[in-house]
């Protein structure tokens, strides 16, 4: 198996006293071995539960309903949707995740030894002193100063971006195969944003990592990734490398999200915007999800959804524009 | 321990805390003191200075047997605060086991938990207590478990409030994404997080677990004679109030001292354990 990640059809539902709705629709990707995958799409579009099913940590009321996520496990190709509680020895040692609240998303009544060491506790037998040892040396590595004194700190005392260096250090302890990060810079300031995406890559080198990488950011992904999927109200609608997508987008979401973009010393008086909102979870139109956003939409796109297309080798799109037997209609 | 030192810092920092530390302490002081303090043998009847009015000898005066009122008061304080305490002791880790089981896990056994809370919270609480002890026979120990059962309910209600609001925060997510067991969230990660509203919680049903042994002695079913009770002794001091004041207003003193001062006590230590008031 060459991949590290193979996820099949896979579909989230939203499950309610009287009614279940689907938010994830019929989603298909693989990750290769050493490979940074990227998931880009706005808020609200699905990335975020995607990446939770991942490691079942999905809860009440979102369940998946269907698809198989199948994972090169060091106990060879298992599906990790169908397991139960042996996926606590794979979660933190083989796929481990970083969330976007670097400030949240540690403990604030423990010091930082004890939650690096946690993850220890859990997946190693080590004693006391190793595990210390263990955990000053990731701090080391993902270049935090003063490390020894900042074991005994709590998490109030630190800033952001220390802290997301901090839970990279814990995601990465166990030399996982699979890092998972759920936007790993949002809530971080543009110069720490940037430094802690080096670092990731950095670590990506020396791990043997495989990353998939989600962000509504298009330049966390230029930087980060080599293959990129568009998400748009819970499916896939384009994915292909990353040189292709900024140079050649085929999907017109994917060509909005870059108009979309703002750079430097870009004088026009108004930013583009796609016009209108993502269609609310779950309540999804008959045929293109895009279709009323669309500036290219044709008759057919109001009651056919597209299929996802393979458009030229290793590109694929969800587009009528690019399905011939579409054409006629 | 640096903890707790800080929080006693804090609670005497405000005025109000001050005067509420000070108040629990004292009355702390008494009931654990009582065989020392108490001038006379709390059921040693001096007959021949029945209903004496406070003097140097009998400092809150006698009772119609000839008791010594101040002695019974002291004695009451352990009373009180022994079955205050037992009884929030019963109903707080009841409620914290069910509080935290129907937060962690939701679903049909926090419908269940919820709606068996929400049964024993429909009647007064004074009125359950009464059935309660009525049902089982009035004792000391029948009157714990009875207020015992009915501050349950609150404490379930506070602790699954509190779970469900840490059980929302990412890094109980990233607890269970680094693999840990529901058991080892919960004990490591949620009940620690959740103490602060848990301890003031105490606090507050103490005055009340106090004020409703008070009211079931009053009414006869609480503390049977000849144990001291500061609401049986507002009981006996109905028939003589007019000749022999002193026997309604000490009891009635003391239990107003003391509910307040548990009160003020448990307000200004949720103010000191509540960061989000302390901005």
């Amino acid at each position: 198996m060459e991949n590290i990640l193979e996820v099949k059809n896979l579909g989230i539902d939203l499950v309610t006293r009287d009614s279940i709705r689907r938010l994830i629709d019929d989603v298909s990707f693989e990750v290769g071995i050493k490979q940074s995958y990227g998931i880009v799409g706005e808020s609200g579009c699905g990335k975020s539960i995607t990446a939770m099913s991942i490691m079942q940590l999905l809860s009440y009321p979102l369940k998946t309903g269907k698809g198989e996520i199948f994972f090169d496990s060091d106990a060879g190709k298992v599906d990790l949707l169908s397991m139960k509680k042996e996926i606590r020895k794979i979660r933190g040692k083989e796929i481990s995740m970083i969330f976007q609240e670097p400030m949240t998303a540690l403990d604030p009544i423990f010091t930082i030894e004890d939650q690096i060491i946690e993850t220890l506790e859990f997946h190693t037998n080590l004693n006391k002193k190793d595990m210390r040892d263990l955990a000053l040396e990731m701090l080391n590595k993902v270049g935090i100063p003063r490390a020894e004194q900042l074991l005994g700190e709590y998490p109030h005392q630190l800033s952001g971006g220390m802290l997301q260096r901090i839970m990279i250090a814990i995601a990465l302890i166990c030399r996982p195969k699979l890092l998972i990060a759920d936007e790993p810079t949002t809530a971080l300031d543009v110069t720490i944003q940037a430094q802690i995406l080096d670092l990731m890559n950095e670590l990506k080198e020396s791990f043997d990592t495989s990353i998939i990488m989600i962000t509504h950011d298009l330049g966390v992904i230029a930087e980060t990734c080599e293959k990129v999927a568009v998400f748009y109200a819970g499916q896939i609608v384009e994915e292909t490398d990353v040189v292709r997508m900024f140079h050649g987008a085929a999907h017109p979401y994917t060509s909005g999200l870059l108009r979309a973009v703002t750079s430097l010393g870009d004088k026009s008086k108004s930013l583009y915007t796609i016009p209108g909102m993502v269609p609310v979870g779950g309540y999804i139109p008959k045929g293109c999800r895009f279709e009323d956003r669309c500036d290219r939409a044709k008759k057919i796109c109001k009651n056919n959804p597209p299929e996802l297309l393979e458009i030229e080798e290793g590109h694929k799109c969800r587009c009528w524009l690019y399905n011939e037997s579409g054409d006629e209609k | 321990m640096k903890s707790i030192k800080r929080i006693l810092k804090e609670l005497f920092k405000d005025p109000m805390g001050r005067i509420g530390l000070i108040g629990v302490v004292l009355i702390i002081m008494l009931s654990v003191l009582a065989p020392v303090i108490s001038t006379h043998d709390i059921t040693e009847m001096y007959t021949q200075d029945k209903l004496r009015e406070p003097c140097g000898e009998y400092l809150f005066g006698t009772d119609n047997y000839g008791r010594d009122v101040f002695s019974r008061i002291i004695y009451g304080a352990r009373v009180s605060l022994e079955v205050g305490i037992i009884s929030v002791g019963i109903a707080a880790i009841f409620g914290l086991i069910f509080g935290v089981i129907s937060g962690y896990f939701e679903g049909w056994v926090d419908n269940l938990i919820m709606r068996f809370m929400d049964i024993l919270f429909a009647f007064p609480s004074i009125l359950l207590a009464l059935f309660i002890v009525s049902a089982l026979g009035p004792s000391i120990a029948n009157t714990m478990i009875a207020i015992g059962i009915v501050n349950t309910p609150v404490f379930t209600r506070t602790v699954r409030a509190s779970v469900i609001s840490v059980k929302s925060t990412e890094y109980i997510t990233s607890a269970r994404s680094i693999g840990l067991k529901p058991a080892s969230i919960i004990l490591k990660h949620i009940i620690p997080n959740i103490l602060s509203p848990f301890t003031v919680q105490i606090t507050l049903a103490l005055s009340g677990a106090i004020l409703t042994e008070a009211s079931m002695s009053f009414l006869g079913l609480g503390i049977q004679p000849p144990d001291p009770s500061w609401g049986s002794m507002l009981n006996e001091s109905r028939k003589y109030m007019e000749i022999a004041p002193w026997l309604a207003v000490f009891p009635a003193v003391f239990i107003i001292c003391t509910i307040l001062s548990f009160n003020i006590l448990g307000d200004s230590l949720r103010d000191v354990l509540d960061p989000k008031l302390k901005l």
